[in-house]
């Protein structure tokens, strides 16, 4: 069943460099990008920053206006600011940034509680019994409760986090690199604890993230972005054994390898930088970059269609409805 | 609340700024107790009278009237100049500098547009202007320096808020489905608290001088009511035969303004729950 399905979504930021008039320029940070999300999956955006992935999770939450395309929630099309206040109960957002993410002068309980607050569930009691048990299932003693975020550990500040978007019971979370400015150590913490609730609440995530690793190991579907589209969305074991499209197979080889023996030498990593947003390549926007860039990827990209996965690449034209690779 | 009084008792400086402020206050408030004479007394006999002489600690000025009685009512007119005048200026300034900062746009640039226009005048200018408007009197001059001050804290409160509202957990709290209200009060506003006290204690001495300033030109208090700063402007004729004259008002001023400072400084590092041991 589709819990969430996004239709030709584009966000674009205007770029002001006149006192008056309209901007005529635009960062267009998330162009024309379609995906759905499985109810109970873990659904894998990965990129490289400027991808624009978390501008999509922005969007979703309704911080970012979209400037076109559909958002489909639960079987319920979000049009509008009031649709998205609507939502707020059943998507929450995990935060990269632990330590920004809370505010200083707050008591973790105020922190924790505030959902319930600002939607007006319970009365004092059940608020406080709420947050007790939210704090338990993020595996966080009852002490806790009455500290500031500065008395907190890096892993325990991100499970404050995590308890703050839990406790409205939300049934899609999205995780924006929720590692990522962790310690290994806690890294693997904080990725068991989300893997286990996951399980335990039934929820679905989107994981947004620029970690293969990472996402190799929870995720069941990866999307793969690049400047703003996408390149390529399939399940976990074929991306991760048989990537199609060029970009894919670079930022594949790009993940470190722990046995020095098994290097390759003839890897495709990547040369050159990701061109600016402002003013993205005519066509396909990896073309620049890519090794197998020919006259056909001047042309816009459809999307290509292989037994359940989706490739933005000219490459794979010709096998287009044969149903093989 | 408990917990508040006793860091309150821990913070070396905000208890010393509060006993600065404290006698200050107790001067204002039982000055005819205190003085030593009338403050509109003059004694011919010892005009422009070195401390000690003829019984008047501070000496007098040039028409016999004892410094000390001058200042211990003088700390009445100041006090409430500096305390009221600063208190329209950050209220006001608060409430332009948040509506600015938060939201952006066409209002925020149109309150600092017109928050610039303000900053352009020389500020004792704007306060002469203000006090034509007003007709001169000590409140008018309250109401007039105060205004002077609302841009300068519109412009310092703006920034900080513009800090503020790009950390994460403003963000988080939007997400949370927080209103722009709520947002405002319960999350940006507390953590502009240290600005703003910092801010206001720093410009209590400035309220101070302008209060001065406007009495030198006739336009604040009326003499022979003595205010810390008309005492200096009347000094400065008498520099070099008299500096008592001077010292002793410009003494008045810098104990005061260090003690709200130190009260500032103290109460930003109690409110502040980083710095909690």
């Amino acid at each position: 069943m589709k819990l969430l399905e996004v239709r030709n979504l584009k966000v674009f930021f205007p770029i002001k460099d006149k006192l008056f008039g309209k901007p005529d320029k635009f960062v267009k940070a998330v162009n024309d990008v379609s995906f759905h999300v499985e109810k109970g999956e873990i659904f894998s955006i990965v990129g490289e920053s400027g991808s624009g992935k978390s501008t999509i999770a922005f969007t979703l939450m309704g911080i970012y206006r979209k400037n076109n395309g559909d958002i489909v929630f639960n079987g319920k099309k979000i049009e509008n600011i009031g649709d998205f206040d609507l939502l707020r109960k059943r998507i929450q957002i995990v935060f990269q940034d632990p330590d920004s993410s809370l505010d200083p002068r707050k008591r973790v309980r105020d922190i924790i509680g505030e959902g319930l607050k600002i939607h007006k569930i319970g009365t004092k009691a059940e608020i406080n019994r709420k947050i007790e048990d939210v704090v338990e299932k993020v595996g966080l003693t009852q002490d806790i409760l009455k500290k500031y975020p500065h008395e907190l550990s890096g892993g325990q500040k991100q499970r404050v986090g995590i308890a703050r978007a839990l406790i409205l019971e939300p049934e899609l979370l999205i995780l924006d690199e929720p590692t990522a400015s962790l310690d290994v150590s806690i890294q693997a913490q904080i990725l068991n604890l989300l893997v286990e609730l996951q399980e335990r609440l039934g929820l679905t995530y989107i994981l947004i993230t620029h970690d293969l690793n990472l996402v190799k190991h929870i995720s069941d579907r990866i999307m793969v972005m690049y400047l703003g589209k996408v390149m390529e969305i399939g399940s976990t074991a074929q991306i991760m054994s048989g990537p199609l499209h060029p970009y894919t197979k670079a930022l594949l080889a790009s993940v470190p390898v722990p046995d020095p023996e098994k290097r390759n030498e003839d890897e495709e990593t990547l040369t050159g930088e990701i061109p600016s947003p402002l003013n993205p390549p005519e066509g396909c926007p990896f073309r620049p970059r890519c090794k197998y860039s020919m006259d056909d990827c001047w042309n816009e990209l459809e999307p290509i269609e292989m037994k359940e996965r989706i490739v933005f690449c000219h490459l794979y034209k010709e096998h287009e409805n044969s149903g093989g690779v | 609340m408990k917990s508040f009084l006793r860091r309150f008792v821990k913070s070396k400086s905000a208890v010393a700024g509060f006993l600065i402020i404290s006698i200050n206050i107790i001067f204002a408030l039982f000055a005819p107790y205190i003085a030593t004479h009338q403050f509109d007394d003059m004694d011919f006999m010892y005009i422009l009278a070195k401390p000690g002489e003829g019984g008047h600690i501070f000496g007098t000025d040039d028409f016999g009237r004892d410094i000390f009685t001058r200042l211990v009512y003088g700390s009445r007119i100041s006090l409430l100049v500096g305390v009221i005048s600063v208190g329209i200026g950050a209220f006001i300034g608060s409430i332009l500098g948040i509506i600015a900062g938060y939201f952006e746009g066409f209002l925020g640039a149109l309150i600092m547009r017109f928050n610039d226009a303000l900053l352009s005048f020389p500020y004792v200018l704007l306060a002469i202007a203000m006090m034509a408007v007003l007709g001169p009197g000590l409140f008018n001059a309250m109401i007039a320096i105060g205004i002077v001050m609302i841009p300068s804290f519109a412009r310092v409160i703006r920034s900080a808020v513009l800090n503020i509202k790009e950390e994460t957990f403003v963000t988080a709290a939007k997400v949370l489905g927080a209103s722009n209200m709520r947002v405002i009060f319960s999350h940006i506003l507390p953590n502009i608290v240290p600005s703003l006290i910092i801010y206001s204690s720093l410009n209590f001495s400035g309220a101070v001088i302008s209060e001065a300033t406007l009495s030198f030109l006739g336009l604040g208090i009326q003499p022979p009511t003595p205010s810390w700063g008309s005492m200096l402007s009347e000094a400065k004729d008498f520099l070099q035969v008299a500096p008592h004259m001077a010292i002793f008002p410009g003494l008045a001023i810098l104990i005061t303004c260090v003690g709200f400072n130190l009260l500032g400084d103290g109460l930003r590092d109690i409110l502040d729950p980083r710095l909690r041991k």
